[in-house]
């Protein structure tokens, strides 16, 4: 069956498609806040007329390399395309401000490449196992998961937790508005006919990440290569290789959070970027450049968007918005995805597993190859980036809804982007609130009823208190650790 | 190096934006009031949540300013400007310009000056290749947008006089 998949996955015309779904992806994934979601559900509709096998092969191909497109933006112009390539910019554009945008863009497609290589062996091998993990979960566990998720991005914030926290919560506040999702009662419009439909994630992500830049970059004039190089794009596969331990650590945080349905993308980096942190012995060389604070979570975010599949073919459960389009694609293929879908379909599952780990592959060679050239983006003054972005920005945000009200949103997140980051404030904590607002008060609720309107539902089970304690220990750690360094200091004097 | 007041650096723009954010946590707090229980159960508690969050590090903040003495912020930024560097306050200025240039112009035309000018204001005089990026990108996106996403782009006002003109 293996060598049958891997004969269709081959074939001329699926070469092809996977090609251009690499080129496609890179091109998109590389545009500020243009992210895996933009790209697969822009090429859906080109799929219509493909069969099976090619279609799905197509949208692993776009899928990958948006993801990996998403870092080069992240690196070279410090704008991630969406909330799983932010722990990116953390090392990657220090690097590219350094003049190793080169051996940076070289890590992080070598690095993506092994974490897709780990989540597909994965796929292969441990999905049964780790479903079984994913469907002892319910309303409460999944809404401890995201309040996980949050804490440890208010971890991430550079000695600001208390902020990053109060920034998660205005994000969840953000993401109230609109229907209400138990009792669809409209909420927080404040007489507004624009906010209806709740605020729209695009716009507020493109200004927070894109714009917000865009006021940096014109505030600091120049170039963003503070010295007139690019690095050498072959350091940064050796780098990858040197720190193997670094690639496993990053894949195990993508392969556990891949397969928690709707979470994982948007925790796995920065997961894997803290673990790798804390098992450093020089953590205040993270952020200043260290390859191994890019090699972490790019890993882990590769990893984490195979695993993702894991629940999509296995179970017909999406484990993200971009695998529920593989559901969708597969539904218009005349394809059930779950057990039917392995049972029932003769060699085309192996056909789009193989088509699968071709994809990594392509992104990867078309990857390197174009490094160079996107790295020179570094060397481009500032005069020409900045009303590129802008520009970019306005069309992405307009292009979404056609909505002219949208720009404003865009401009005015921007703006606050740009004053937290005068302050060192983390914005993404603000995005994450606004993506995980839904899922986080329905299964609060579900849980809630379940519990018959009683708290002790979040307490109830084993893998609850686990992540209780996550929860608290990502939000005590920073002062923990300062106060048990003090005290070290202390007894040595 | 110059050295602030103690209290001083208590009072400054990371005090705005916290303010900001409170009041903004506050004001949903309030207009929970309205809403049924179960719609309004999830939304108080996070805006409770953030308000102490606020409250707290308001006041870690504020006993941090009487403990230490923080050097001037301005003076580090200054260092790291580059050539053709312009503040935020004209960057957003120029933006709500341009955002209002779509409207009277439509966004190809508007991004089209946009392009143009920004970079000569932020001292960039090779004039042939501002031209040259300027015109390619944005016929490159609104191609792409228009022909391909069939994206509707905004004509703008003279935009749609210029429909009506040749429609009669």
């Amino acid at each position: 069956m293996w060598l049958e998949g891997f004969a269709i996955a081959l074939q001329g015309i699926n070469i092809l498609h996977l090609v251009m779904g690499t080129l496609i992806g890179l091109l998109v994934g590389a545009m500020p806040g243009l992210g895996p979601m933009f790209g697969v559900s822009l090429m859906l509709p080109l799929t219509f007329g493909m069969p099976a096998a090619t279609a799905i092969i197509f949208l692993s191909a776009v899928h990958a390399s948006t993801a990996y497109g998403d870092s080069i933006a992240s690196i070279l112009i410090n704008t991630p395309g969406g909330v799983g390539s932010v722990a990116s910019c953390w090392d990657g554009y220090p690097m590219a401000q350094q003049g190793k945008a080169g051996t940076a863009l070289g890590i992080s497609s070598t690095s993506s490449f092994m974490g897709g290589i780990i989540g597909w062996v994965s796929l292969m091998v441990i999905s049964p196992l780790l479903i079984l993990l994913a469907l002892k979960m319910g309303p409460p566990e999944y809404f401890l998961v995201a309040i996980v998720a949050l804490s440890l991005l208010a971890m991430a914030s550079k000695g600001k937790t208390l902020v990053g926290l109060a920034l998660g919560g205005i994000g969840l506040l953000l993401a109230f508005i609109g229907g209400d999702p138990i009792t669809s009662s409209s909420r927080f419009t404040f007489g507004t006919e624009y906010l209806e439909d709740g605020l729209p994630l695009v716009p507020v992500a493109l200004g927070l990440f894109a714009l917000s830049q865009a006021f940096v970059l014109a505030e600091q004039g120049g170039t963003i290569a503070q010295i007139r190089s690019i690095g050498r794009i072959r350091d940064g596969l050796l780098e990858t290789f040197r720190h193997f331990t670094t690639v496993i650590r990053g894949g195990i945080a993508g392969i556990i959070l891949g397969v928690m349905p709707a979470l994982g993308i948007s925790s796995a980096s920065i997961m894997a970027y803290l673990v790798e942190k804390r098992v450093s012995k020089n953590p205040e060389t993270f952020g200043t450049g260290n390859p191994r604070g890019l090699i972490a979570p790019e890993v882990a975010k590769n990893c984490c968007i195979i695993a993702d599949l894991i629940p999509t073919f296995t179970l017909g459960i999406p484990g993200s918005s971009v695998t529920a389009l593989f559901i969708a694609a597969l539904t218009i293929h005349g394809l059930q995805p779950g057990v039917k879908f392995f049972q029932e379909s003769g060699a085309l599952p192996y056909a789009v597993f193989a088509g699968i780990l071709l994809a990594q592959i392509s992104f990867f060679v078309i990857g390197l190859l174009l490094a160079r050239y996107f790295a020179r983006a570094v060397l481009i003054p500032n005069a020409l980036i900045v009303p590129m972005i802008v520009f970019l920005s306005t069309i992405g945000s307009f292009a979404m809804r056609n909505r002219v009200e949208d720009i404003l949103v865009t401009i005015l997140f921007g703006y606050l982007g740009y004053l937290l980051h005068k302050k060192d404030y983390p914005a993404i904590c603000i995005v994450l609130g606004l993506v995980l607002g839904d899922i986080t008060e329905a299964n609060f609720h579900r849980a809630y009823l379940i519990g018959r309107r009683s708290y002790a539902i979040f307490v109830s089970s084993s893998i609850s208190i686990v992540l209780i304690s996550i929860t608290l220990l990502s939000i005590t750690g920073p002062y923990l650790y300062r106060l048990i360094r003090k005290m070290k200091k202390r007894v040595k004097m | 190096m110059k050295r602030e007041l103690p209290l001083r650096s208590f009072f400054d723009l990371e005090l705005v934006i916290l303010v900001i954010l409170g009041a903004f946590a506050f004001a949903f707090l309030i207009d929970t009031r309205s809403y049924n229980r179960i719609a309004a159960l999830f939304p108080r508690l996070v805006s409770m949540a953030t308000l102490l969050l606020i409250l707290a590090y308001l006041v870690v903040r504020f006993w941090m300013s009487l403990k230490e003495e923080q050097p001037l912020e301005k003076e580090a930024e200054a260092s790291v400007k580059g050539k053709g560097s312009i503040s935020g306050h004209v960057s957003l200025a120029i933006m709500i310009g341009y955002f209002l240039a779509i409207f009277i112009v439509g966004l190809t035309w508007a991004s089209l000056v946009y392009l143009l000018l920004v970079p000569v204001w932020m001292g960039y005089r090779r004039y042939r290749i501002i031209a040259t990026t300027s015109i390619l990108w944005v016929i490159a996106f609104v191609c792409i947008f228009h022909y391909v996403l069939h994206t509707r782009i905004p004509q703008g006002f003279m935009g749609d006089l210029y429909q009506w003109i040749i429609s009669r």
